[in-house]
């Protein structure tokens, strides 16, 4: 693959980014802030060893850890940084839970980042098995919770001989935040302890509408699952129809999905409040919330489907690398580069928030998922739970708003504030890290939608979905590097490799990657099925097209002291213009132009019937009017009500030197004559063919006899030429026609018509005719002399 | 290229009865057609037969539009009503008369006379 030029700048910027990076995320990263000394083995055996020094034996049973990022903490040391009480808020706590052989209850355990217990909660004490020489003292308890700072701590009720005990840190001059140590005894074993910190209630209040529960992290992770299963499904199956899908349905489906996704994020809130607040039915209302969110995103995944389709009829470009993912194109150059750039942009996108950090000095508290980092297996669990909301949101947004905005807004600089707006909306609702900066916030949804949007004009759909991917393993990596315990940065580094690897894929794909379906910005058609079916179609078009033209005589016929000449062109693939020579009894020889009603394939469909009909005609007759009246007849049988045939007749008589000429509701031919100088249509009464019974089609229509003399012309033609209308909204008409026609005398009767085509391309300057095109030319030579006169 | 075309709908009482004026107004051609089709179908289906198309604002007709015509005076006369045609600017006009309309149609200059029109027995197809 050529570095062209609009690589370089995504490539610096990358390598820019990449650079700060380096320097910044330990300084301004929420990750930063935990401080992990241990992983997840390593918690899980700190907490065997504190589980076996208080008595209790956890050997045999299965052991599980999670961190858990206390934001409210974060916010607090934010807002007092001089406070040493709120200095002591952990920003984080571990959980590590063992579940007992048998009935043996759950054990729990809660340790700050470092290690030091904060909380623990055995099985009930009648369950557990311990020996008076593994009794605690009360005072111990407290020493092992508190540490270095249990000088501050004082009993407030209990004792050495109670089985509560509650200890209250007082300190002078600090009034709002408290920390309290509970522990309670049972046969001098402390079976339950639990420190807690108590947070001044205005800051406590504004945060808990910040929290993010597992709610909304399982719901994610079953949509997730949910969006592979259908679009695996699609592939097949539904994505047959979906492709066939019309655009009113692709856009109802859209309207459902725009639905679905208020429906669940008022649920996401909902289940999240419910879960903060109750506790005993706290289960089943989580377990209700994401079976009825999977269902509504799962409609709303179908949905996004359809947007797509949509999408792809008005932006094909923008979404023909996701789609071609979805087919099995998926190690083609086109995806390749798609994910390429992606995932250079993935930096870029952890670059933003941190950058804004930095320049306005406030901590960003969110950003990574917390339960990710004590992964049993964290390189795997990162690399598949890290595409988390952005993703799904960057999928609604271009697969469901901007279709139904450019829907809409269908004039460009409309439909682009339009997509602006959406975009700036979603990234404003997803992401606010910045709590005490709405501003910050604001700057970081505006960067990330003009990142968004320019990544998606210029490399489409898929580099914005699978940049906003890889920025989040990429972020997971950044978080598990930053921490201290030198496992969890082994794992850091292994993510980093595989993110590394991805674009290694990335890169290799772009360049060698199969070149069937060509390059992404070098094409504006629409996907590659698509595609494919649509030059299925162009190459049947030319066929038919190429049999049309057959029809039509090769060559005019050559007769001495006339020239002929005829020329057709279609507006479409196909047409319904016809003119024909008619070999006809005794030497004469019938000029025939007719204009089916209508365009495109029926209007050829029936051009190719009139065509039939009139040899037929022919064959029997070679009177104009009797031809016209048997063309019509059968027509009239066979055509449907509302199409119809116009056509000129003339059948000459080269001895003679006569036309007999008739019109059944075509345009009048235009007869030049050079001896008199006289230019006028031949526009004698006739209606078109297949509009009325023979009665009134024969009554109707009357024939005229043409004497013609050296040097006139007669010409024949389409209303595709006098009504070829130019930019001016002018149409070419009669008049300059016949004065076209004037200005080639002399001429044979090919020359007439190439000088008669030039002026009407001339006129559209270089446009099209809107209407298929027809033009024949007869001419006497200017030296014949006729036997008859 | 996007044309307008839209059919403004009055009736009018005549001493023989009913009929409805379908004023046609801009671009008839094959986009809107199909429009100017459906509110002839629409007439038909609630017994109106007696039709006036006032062509005065009717600025172009395709010979798709033309067909529209032409796919239901036999219905509307084997009904016993007609489709008059009046008010036809003289480009228009043009093109009715090129194609054999004035044998098929009554082609009127106004709606007046369209309307009286409907007294005298119908063309015949």
């Amino acid at each position: 693959m050529k570095l062209r030029n609009r690589w370089l700048p995504l490539c610096l910027l990358w390598f820019g980014a990449c650079i700060w990076l380096m320097w910044a995320f330990p300084r301004y990263h929420a990750g930063a802030r935990l401080q992990l000394e241990l992983d997840h083995d390593g918690y899980l055996a700190l907490a065997r060893q504190f589980a076996a020094r208080h008595g209790l034996d956890v050997s045999g049973a299965v052991g599980s850890v999670s961190a858990e990022t206390l934001a409210k903490n974060q916010e607090l040391r934010f807002l007092m940084p001089a406070d040493e009480m709120a200095r002591t808020f952990p920003v984080a706590q571990i959980h590590a839970n063992f579940t007992l052989p048998g009935k043996g209850g759950v054990a729990g355990f809660t340790f700050r980042p470092d290690g030091q217990p904060l909380a623990w909660k055995f099985p009930m004490p009648a369950q557990v098995q311990t020996s008076p020489a593994q009794a605690s003292a009360p005072d111990a308890v407290m020493h092992e919770v508190a540490g270095a700072d249990c000088a501050h701590y004082s009993l407030t009720s209990g004792g050495s001989d109670g089985t509560q005990c509650h200890w209250q840190r007082t300190e002078t001059g600090s009034v709002s935040p408290h920390i309290s140590i509970d522990a309670s005894f049972r046969n001098g074993l402390v079976w339950q302890a639990d420190t807690v910190f108590r947070i001044p209630e205005a800051i406590s209040k504004q945060f808990d509408a910040f929290t993010v529960t597992r709610v909304v992290t399982g719901s994610i992770w079953v949509l997730l699952l949910l969006f592979a299963i259908v679009v695996s499904v699609l592939r097949e199956g539904g994505g047959r129809t979906a492709l066939a899908m019309k655009n009113s349905s692709a856009l109802w489906l859209s309207g459902a999905a725009v639905l679905s996704f208020v429906l669940s994020s008022w649920l996401g809130w909902e289940a999240q409040t419910i879960s903060i607040s109750s506790t005993a039915s706290a289960l089943g209302t989580k377990i209700l919330a994401i079976v009825v969110g999977a269902m509504v995103l799962g409609l709303c995944f179908y949905a996004m489907f359809a947007g797509t389709v949509l999408n792809a009829r008005l932006h094909p470009v923008q979404v023909r690398s996701l789609r071609l993912l979805g087919t099995s194109a998926v190690f083609s150059r086109t995806v390749g580069s798609a994910l390429l750039a992606g995932w250079l942009l993935a930096p870029l996108l952890v670059t933003l928030p941190l950058a804004l950090s930095a320049a306005i000095s406030i901590p960003a508290f969110k950003g990574y998922d917390d339960s990710l980092i004590l992964a049993r297996t964290p390189v795997l669990d990162t690399l598949l739970n890290s595409p988390g909301q952005d993703t799904i949101a960057l999928l609604g947004l271009f697969g469901v708003m901007v279709p139904l905005a450019l829907r809409f807004f269908i004039r460009n600089r409309m439909a682009l504030a339009a997509i602006s707006l959406l975009a700036f909306l979603t990234f404003a609702m997803l992401n606010a890290p910045f709590r005490h900066a709405q501003a910050a916030n604001l700057a970081l949804a505006a960067l990330q939608t003009a990142l968004s949007l320019w990544i998606y004009f210029r490399f489409g759909m898929l580099s914005a979905v699978a940049g906003y991917c890889w920025a989040g393993i990429l972020t997971s990596a950044g978080v598990l590097l930053v921490q201290p315990a030198v496992a969890l940065q082994g794992a850091g580094l292994g993510v980093l490799a595989a993110f590394a690897s991805l674009g290694l894929v990335g890169l290799v794909l772009a360049s060698k990657g199969n070149d069937l379906v060509g390059d992404l910005q070098g094409e504006s058609g629409p996907g590659p099925e698509a595609r494919s079916r649509r030059e299925e179609l162009l190459a049947e078009f030319n066929v038919a097209r190429s049999a049309q033209q057959q029809m039509l005589p090769a060559s005019a016929p050559v007769l001495p002291g006339y020239t002929l000449a005829a020329h057709c062109e279609p507006a479409r693939e196909v047409g319904g213009d016809l003119y024909d020579f008619l070999r006809l009894s005794e030497g004469r020889w019938g000029i025939g132009v007719a204009d089916v009603s209508g365009k495109g394939v029926p209007a050829a469909l029936y051009m190719t019937l009139t065509k039939g009909l009139l040899c037929a005609a022919g064959q029997d007759s070679d009177d104009p009017r009797q031809i016209l009246g048997s063309v019509n007849k059968h027509l009239r049988t066979v055509t449907k009500k509302k199409m119809f045939v116009t056509m000129a007749l003339g059948v000459l008589d080269p001895v003679a030197g006569t036309v007999e000429y008739a019109r059944a509701g075509h345009n009048p031919t235009v007869l030049r004559r050079v001896g008199t100088g006289e230019t006028r249509l031949l526009g004698g009464p006739g209606i078109g063919l297949g509009m009325a019974g023979p009665v009134l089609f024969a009554k109707t229509l009357k024939a005229e006899t043409v004497a013609l003399t050296a040097g006139d012309a007669l010409v024949f033609y389409s209303d595709g030429l006098t009504e070829a209308m130019n930019e001016e909204l002018e149409q070419f008409g009669e008049e300059r026609l016949m004065a076209a026609v004037e200005r080639t005398d002399g001429m044979s009767a090919e020359a007439t018509q190439d000088s008669i085509l030039k002026e009407v391309s001339r006129f559209l300057k270089g446009g099209h005719s809107q209407d298929d095109l027809t033009i024949a030319v007869l001419r006497v030579n200017s030296d014949n002399i006729f036997d008859g006169r | 290229m996007a044309t307008s075309f839209t059919v403004q709908r009055d009736s009018l009482r005549e001493p023989s009865g009913e009929a409805i004026i379908l004023r046609l107004n801009g671009f008839l051609d094959a986009h809107t057609a199909p429009e100017f089709e459906k509110v002839i179908q629409h007439e038909l289906e609630a017994g109106h037969v007696r039709l006036i198309a006032d062509c005065g604002d009717l600025t172009y007709i395709s010979s798709a539009g033309l067909g529209v015509f032409m796919s239901f005076i036999e219905d509307i006369r084997a009904a016993g009503g007609d489709l008059k045609i009046c008010n036809l600017v003289p480009k228009v006009a043009q093109v009715f008369e090129i194609l054999g309309f004035d044998s098929i149609f009554d082609m009127l200059p106004t709606v007046d006379a369209a309307a009286d029109s409907f007294a005298g027995p119908p063309k015949e197809v």
